[in-house]
């Protein structure tokens, strides 16, 4: 298997989970998710209710052609029904609705949709109803890559602030009962435990990125990455952020190097000189 | 269409990775990107309505919820205490938020003082926003 049909196979699986997760958090399936209570069964399909916006006001009648517009382009992309196309426009109309109510733009959400205009790329190559003709699936895999690096960048650099280093932005979850189990209140006792808990998290977001693109450490990485968002899922509930993140970590499992590392591939020939 | 794939992966990564996410941090209506249980901020609501009879009387905002999206209920409940975390744009939408509340018994005028603060040790931040009930 060459590496272009390896990226579309492990495109079209990640397809698939953010496809699925993108049809259960925004419909009445979002009843089988623990975390989110406070959504519409229908996420933004407008009902009469207050709310600000981070756009234009749009009628609710477009509000509504748009929810089933994304609801449709959701379940064409996770079947793989031209894909690409489906994909993207689900995740233009999910962006759209969005902006419709701004306390509902979450992190969570804000990945999901990124995510899934991402994977519409190449994503509807294989393992698809109408699939899609390969555009670049090896760049698509990188890209969805560097996507996940910078999401754990980006989060480091929020936690460089004195604040989060002290320990004191932990301590106030832990008080408003965010953080939950015995585990956590045990290990966030003290403010001594809850600075070096904070150093440790931030340092772990900061190394996971780097450790994810050098092939030496991206085996560790994945274990660490893994364990990490399993852990937040069970310590704080983050929505399906963890959920999302572990379907985008799969772009990093296998190795396009290794069969030819390990000499079950020949490597690439060479140009001929003309 | 494979020697134009690198570049447009490379302009939409550099959308998405770089300028979207700074875009955030520099706009920081919806939160800087990323910036998961990073906030300190805390927020606090005070509404008060002012009957016929000139009488004052404090609401609770969780009165309001049922008529705000479940997406902003959730942060609005229990906003008559310090909260943990941010409004986004609600300092922009006072007014608008202050006039569903006239329908919350029979006032007359509305005040509703939205006070916000980055971290604990900060200033407070206040933005007051009065509004007229129609009869």
């Amino acid at each position: 298997m060459n590496d272009e049909l390896r990226a579309t196979r492990r495109l079209s699986a990640i397809r698939i989970a953010v496809g699925a997760l993108l049809i259960v958090r925004t419909t009445p399936l979002v009843a089988l998710v623990p975390g989110p209570a406070h959504t519409n069964v229908w996420m933004g399909w407008p009902d009469g209710r207050w709310t600000t916006t981070l756009a234009t006001a749009v009628p609710a009648i477009a509000i509504r052609a748009l929810v089933v517009v994304r609801t449709l382009g959701a379940a064409a992309l996770m079947l793989g029904v031209r894909a690409r196309w489906t994909g993207i426009v689900a995740a233009s109309a999910a962006i759209a609705v969005l902006t419709q109510d701004a306390f509902a733009a979450t992190h969570t959400l804000r990945l999901l949709f990124a995510a899934t205009g991402l994977v519409a790329i190449d994503g509807g190559c294989a393992r698809a109803i109408v699939a899609d003709r390969p555009f670049a699936p090896r760049a698509s895999l990188g890209l969805l890559r560097a996507f996940v690096v910078s999401v754990y960048a980006w989060s480091a650099v929020a936690k460089l602030g004195a604040e989060w280093m002290s320990g004191r932005t932990i301590a106030a979850f832990r008080d408003d009962g965010l953080i939950a189990g015995i585990g956590a209140r045990v290990l966030l006792a003290t403010p001594a435990r809850c600075e070096a808990i904070a150093i440790a998290v931030f340092a772990l977001e900061a190394l996971l990125g780097p450790a994810l693109l050098f092939r030496r450490t991206r085996a560790t990485a994945l274990v660490v990455a893994v364990a990490f968002h399993v852990v937040l899922e069970i310590v704080v509930h983050p929505d399906l952020f963890g959920f999302v993140m572990l379907a985008l970590l799969v772009s990093f499992v296998g190795d396009d190097q290794k069969a030819v590392d390990s000499g079950t591939q020949p490597p690439p020939s060479q140009p001929r000189l003309q | 269409m494979i020697s134009r794939a690198p570049r447009t992966h490379a302009i939409v990564g550099a959308l998405v990775c770089v300028v979207l996410p700074v875009a955030t941090w520099l706009e920081r209506s919806v939160g800087p990107a990323w910036s998961m249980y990073t906030s300190s901020a805390s927020y606090r609501l005070h509404i008060v309505a002012i009957d016929e009879s000139g009488a004052r009387r404090t609401l609770a905002p969780t009165s309001l919820c049922p008529k705000l999206t479940p997406a902003a209920g959730a942060p609005i409940a229990g906003s008559d205490h310090w909260r943990h975390g941010e409004l986004p744009r609600l300092r922009a939408s006072l007014p608008a938020f202050a006039r569903l509340a006239c329908d919350l018994g029979h006032a007359t005028s509305l005040t509703v003082t939205l006070e916000e603060r980055t971290r604990p040790d900060d200033a407070i931040h206040t933005t007051v926003a009065t509004v007229t009930c129609a009869p």
